[in-house]
């Protein structure tokens, strides 16, 4: 009696010794600490537990992971049909966002399915979602290896191209408020540590050897959210009429600040009795929930005197400190 | 009796007649130009879509009524109605009507029409140019239009205008955005037949996955079948109004000003009203690997320069009910002319120094 007792027991310690734990870690994508200390614990629990279950050929015991209910059901229904476990002990994978919260792909698996007329690819990856309160809300396999690349960057292509639509939209938006010179809904959108930068040629006298030169220089001058709107409201006053345009427009996501995106443009200024050309800087911040805000503002002539402004030396995100 | 008879003309008078006098114009700027060009009583009351032209100091002006007899453009005529018909652009009646406002100083804002520019002759040439002379319109680099009026071999009037929608529909970002919810709300509850619509083959947005292509099966219908997701999300939002099958759209529309409006829409009037504003649907999935797709529809504006983007969710399990539901967000008038020139890589560090400035 004793002998297949002590058998099992060591088949037990035999099969949590193969279910091994996982460590799983982000390897970029993610710059909020606690948060990321949080997922990357949840995760590597529920792959820990999905190995375990695997090896030991059980139900999934999910309880403790902070599933929501449709994704536990989701993976349940999932695990009657294939179990499952993760290939590696370590893994390191970039932490994707979108407006739904947060994704991890590529978590590489195999199959072990329930019923022996699955002829399909046995070696699959593993997204999982998360909301933005941290809880998992989806454990999906992804599809075969060599199309799983593909369609997914495809994927990723069409939510960038959308994303960036979306900010144009907002960009547009913010253009036509100048249109309309509605001053409220600026000072909605200008944080209220707004830097504003206004650049303006101006002609040096610069003494050469045999005679006096005038050289055009661009000068700038800083001004906070209520000086920036205090002068535009008498420019508003000022003119009847005023026209923007953008045209050119760039938006680059922030490589350091989740939900920061700079988009540089060049901006046409029409007004009754002024018009003028030139690059604008902006600053954006996209936060869920809330209207994005322009956190930097700057504006530079398109013209130094004869010569076109460089590309080089229109201000771009790395020229300001985000805290 | 008298009395009867006193009633039955007082309720004519009063009913009848305001109704026979009211005239409709699609925008409060053309009600404007009417009244201040006078020539409000020669715009007809009827309801037939039409185009008809009334005298206005010995010069022609063109009327074009669109449906239930509502004015929708007024113009001078520089443009022949055959020409119109066959090559549809937003160039014509807005150039019509520019003309008429320069002409005859109907707007204080000349600012937009700074943006267009002349080659040869000019707005004053240009009014009296007539329908009757050779027209070619042509695009340039998706961002130009150039226009060319000839007699003979002898360009008249040339000139250069941008594919900006503010400037070919002669509205503002924010008149359009109204007119559309406006538009959509009344689509929403009405009982408009669908519009339908041939889609464009063999072309895409910006990238190859953004595409107007539907997805047919081996017998060459459109797959809608729940066992393939993928392809009928796609054929829903890409198929013609009266072979796709029904959806709801419960949509929130991103306003200016932070608002936000939701309404809940069959998706057939979303997509035959975007069509009707000469919008062409393309379609590109972002996600399929869980239990809801995802997905955005543009509906691509070419000739007038914007988008309306439409950021849509659809359950894999719903896929084969009758009514299907979908979510959605949608943002509008989105423009286009910027869109070429959206992308751009992360600036690397300068080697020169420059000072950072903090927020």
């Amino acid at each position: 009696m004793r002998k297949p007792l002590l058998l099992i027991g060591l088949q037990w310690i035999l099969l949590s010794a193969m279910a091994q734990n996982i460590d799983f870690k982000f390897s970029g994508g993610i710059s909020d600490a606690d948060l990321s200390a949080v997922m990357e614990k949840r995760v590597s629990g529920l792959l820990t537990e999905l190995n375990a279950a695997c090896a030991q050929n059980r139900e999934l015991q999910l309880a403790s992971f902070h599933l929501t209910s449709r994704a536990s059901q989701s993976l349940q229904l999932l695990w009657k049909n294939f179990h499952f476990s993760c290939n590696d002990s370590k893994i390191r994978q970039l932490c994707l966002q979108d407006v739904n919260g947060y994704e991890i792909r590529g978590v590489a698996i195999t199959l072990t399915p329930m019923g022996s007329n699955f002829k399909g690819e046995l070696n699959r990856e593993l997204t999982i979602c998360f909301a933005p309160d941290k809880e998992i809300t989806g454990v999906h396999m992804a599809l075969a290896n060599n199309s799983f690349a593909s369609i997914v960057g495809k994927g990723r292509d069409v939510t960038d191209t959308r994303r960036r639509l979306e900010i144009l939209k907002f960009v547009e938006d913010f253009r036509s408020y100048y249109d309309e010179k509605d001053l409220e809904a600026l000072r909605n959108v200008y944080s209220d540590d707004a830097l504003i930068i206004t650049g303006k040629v101006i002609h040096r006298r610069n003494l050469g050897h045999d005679q006096a030169q005038m050289k055009p220089e661009i000068v700038y001058s800083k001004q906070n959210k209520e000086q920036y709107l205090s002068s535009l409201q008498r420019v508003f006053q000022n003119n009847k009429f005023i026209r923007v345009q953008f045209d050119s427009i760039s938006v680059r996501r922030h490589p350091a600040k989740a939900g920061f995106y700079a988009v540089t443009l060049h901006q046409k200024w029409q007004s009754s009795n002024y018009s003028d050309d030139g690059y604008v800087f902006l600053l954006w911040e996209f936060k869920e929930g809330a209207s994005p805000v322009v956190h930097v503002r700057t504006w530079q002539p398109d013209m130094i005197g004869s010569q076109k402004l460089d590309e080089d030396d229109v201000f771009n995100e790395n020229d300001f400190f985000i805290p | 009796m008298r009395c009867c008879y006193i009633i039955v003309v007082g309720w004519l008078l009063t009913v009848c007649v305001p109704v026979s006098a009211a005239r409709h114009f699609k925008f409060s700027r053309l009600e404007t130009a009417a009244r201040m060009l006078g020539v409000s009583d020669s715009v007809r009351t009827d309801t037939l879509a039409y185009t008809y032209y009334v005298l206005y100091k010995h010069q022609p002006l063109k009327i074009r009524q669109g449906i239930r007899g509502r004015v929708e453009h007024i113009g001078i005529p520089l443009f022949n109605h055959d020409y119109e018909a066959a090559f549809p652009s937003p160039v014509f009646e807005c150039l019509e009507y520019l003309t008429l406002c320069q002409q005859y100083h109907l707007t204080e804002n000349t600012l937009p029409l700074a943006d267009i520019k002349f080659f040869t002759g000019s707005w004053s040439v240009l009014f009296g140019v007539g329908d009757r002379k050779t027209v070619t319109l042509e695009t340039v680099k998706d961002r130009y239009y150039l226009v060319t009026w000839q007699e003979g071999r002898q360009t008249i009037v040339q000139l250069a205008l941008p594919v900006n929608y503010e400037l070919l529909t002669c509205m503002s970002r924010k008149q359009l955005c109204q007119d559309f919810v406006c538009r959509l709300n009344e689509v929403a509850s009405a009982d408009a037949p669908p519009v339908d619509y041939q889609h464009p083959q063999q072309s895409y947005y910006l990238i190859p996955e953004i595409t107007p292509d539907q997805n047919i099966d081996s017998l060459g219908c459109l797959i809608f079948d729940r066992s393939r997701p993928q392809e009928s999300m796609a054929n829903l939002m890409l198929a013609a109004s009266h072979v796709a099958p029904l959806a709801t759209l419960q949509l929130e529309l991103v306003l200016d000003h932070d608002r936000r409006e939701r309404l809940s829409i069959p998706f057939r009037r979303w997509n035959a009203l975007c069509r009707s504003f000469g919008c062409q649907p393309y379609f590109g999935l972002e996600d399929s690997s869980g239990e809801t797709m995802r997905g955005v529809q543009i509906m691509c504006n070419i000739p007038t320069g914007y988008d309306h983007v439409l950021y849509v969710e659809c359950q894999k399990d719903e896929l084969g009910k009758k009514d299907i539901p979908l979510k959605a967000t949608a943002y509008l008038y989105v423009p286009s002319s910027n869109v070429k020139a959206l992308f751009a890589s992360p600036k690397k560090q300068q080697s020169r120094t420059k000072r950072q400035n903090k927020i």
